[in-house]
């Protein structure tokens, strides 16, 4: 991969994502809001259920700012390049297709941790993160982005419209979140579906967030959410770089 | 000396339609070659089969002596397109558009010259989205020049241009053919390909039906019916001839916008 060409296409697609307030807004913003209501609707319980509604929807913002940096701030942008025609031009040009796709990482990735800060920064002031686990919690963000960016990739790839995209994103952020175990808690799931959502990435990746978040204890070590994050973050990258279309006509 | 472009039995298909029904075609380094023909001629298909964005159904082409098939990444290095239907980078401004296709070339030309070259210096810090249609065309063929490529395809590059701009745009061009670049260009103004062209091939259904110099093509082909007012024929006449829809001057005005 030539390392001038994905620099100047990250740092164009870092203009285009600070410039675009309505991406800027679902990839950036919109988890923030999302978290407010949350904690809202957690803070209205009484005080001893509150505190752990409190710390099980943290998790759940952080999982949500992973997968919005990474499905709002990587597909969308990416099929408004094919329907706009732009991927076609740059067809034409020297310009390898995994040089599109991962010039979309580095401003999510900063994105992303910001993000991560601020809900470790709230978690932490409520007493659930000691500095300790920063450093695990850093690798976990790392992780979920590895797994969660491949797959606004894919839909990237292979999506035809924007508004298609923002249709599968929102049924799919929802099928994550409960894979995860961060809309409902996989122990109050049935057994059977609790324990093969909890070996899978998703599940694997919740229980870490949870655990490294806000102290909730994990039923795996966390090295192994990070291996099946990255594991199949590369898989799914391959599957993008191969299933990759620059526009949408006849080849 | 290998042919910049050589088209050998080119056939694109669109399931029933056929694009391009066997046709052949040879360009020289250097020259400013114009590829004609009327609305649905084929035109568009050949240029973009040419450069890979599409595949052929059959026949052989190669762009100084590589396959855009096999061997895009090659092509790509060394050739630069303008297509007749692209955007760029809508919140980028015009400067900043041309300083990111510069470094995906390894020897681009400089970003002011081709400001100048287009005509687009009062706007370099417009973004893209603010463009008018005539100022993003400006720029897309910007962005091909700017590569120094060895062939430049450019897709009707001065539809909805207004006089000034397409003035502006054809001196890009003649100086950039002066340079030694090979140009292919389709239009379907008979003045621009009058005004810029060495040779140029009119294609109709899918097939080159005449080529040559202008001078030559309208020598051959540039006769006129004795009703038609009287003066010195020119392309418009070949093309009448030739394409048997005469592109009148109205049609004219509503391609160039």
């Amino acid at each position: 991969m030539n390392r001038r060409h994905l620099a100047a296409m990250s740092a164009a697609s870092t203009r285009e994502l600070l410039r675009d307030r309505k991406t800027f807004f679902y990839a950036g913003l919109m988890p923030f809001c999302m978290l407010g209501l949350f904690l809202g609707s957690a803070a209205l319980l009484p005080a001893e259920a509150a505190g752990d509604r409190i710390r099980f929807f943290l998790a759940t913002g952080l999982f949500v700012a992973l997968a919005s940096v990474a499905f709002w701030g990587v597909a969308v942008p990416l099929v408004a390049l094919r329907e706009r025609g732009t991927l076609r031009l740059l067809s034409t040009t020297p310009v390898s297709r995994l040089t599109v796709l991962l010039a979309q990482t580095p401003t999510r990735l900063a994105l992303a941790i910001a993000q991560a800060a601020v809900i470790a920064a709230l978690s932490a002031g409520l007493g659930h993160l000691p500095t300790e686990r920063l450093g695990s919690l850093l690798v976990t963000c790392l992780a979920g982005l590895a797994l969660l960016t491949p797959i606004g990739f894919v839909l990237g790839a292979l999506l035809p419209t924007a508004e298609a995209v923002s249709n599968t994103l929102t049924f799919l952020l929802l099928a994550l979140l409960g894979s995860a175990g961060l809309f409902l808690p996989l122990d109050q799931m049935p057994g059977c579906v609790a324990e093969t959502l909890g070996v899978l990435p998703p599940g694997l990746l919740g229980g870490t967030i949870q655990h490294d978040l806000t102290g909730v204890p994990a039923g795996h070590p966390a090295w192994l959410a990070w291996l099946a994050a990255v594991g199949t973050g590369l898989l799914l990258t391959l599957i993008a770089v191969r299933t990759f279309r620059w526009d949408d006509g006849d080849r | 000396m290998t042919a910049a472009v050589q088209v050998d039995g080119l056939v694109k298909r669109y399931g029933a339609v056929t694009a391009v029904d066997g046709l052949d075609l040879t360009i020289e380094p250097g020259a400013v070659f114009g590829l004609l023909g009327p609305n649905g001629a084929g035109k568009t298909t050949t240029m973009e089969t040419l450069v890979g964005m599409r595949r052929p159904t059959a026949g052989t082409i190669r762009v100084f002596g590589h396959d855009p098939v096999t061997e895009r990444a090659a092509v790509n290095r060394i050739v630069a397109v303008q297509p007749q239907q692209a955007a760029l980078f809508a919140h980028l401004t015009v400067a900043e558009t041309l300083l990111l296709w510069a470094a995906l070339y390894d020897r681009p030309a400089a970003a002011s010259d081709v400001l100048h070259a287009v005509g687009l210096v009062a706007s370099r810090d417009v973004p893209v989205r603010r463009l008018s249609g005539g100022q993003e065309r400006r720029l897309l063929v910007g962005t091909a020049l700017i590569a120094r490529p060895r062939l430049l395809v450019l897709d009707e590059p001065s539809l909805g241009l207004d006089p000034n701009a397409r003035a502006d745009l054809w001196a890009a061009v003649r100086d950039f053919g002066r340079g030694g670049g090979t140009v292919l260009l389709s239009t379907n103004s008979m003045d621009e390909a009058e005004a810029l062209c060495d040779r140029v091939a009119i294609v109709a259904g899918g097939r080159v039906v005449a080529r040559g110099t202008p001078a030559e093509l309208v020598a051959r082909h540039g006769r006129r019916a004795p009703a038609e007012p009287r003066g010195r024929p020119g392309l418009d006449d070949v093309f009448r001839n030739l394409t048997g829809g005469p592109l009148t001057e109205r049609q004219n005005r509503e391609e160039l916008g």
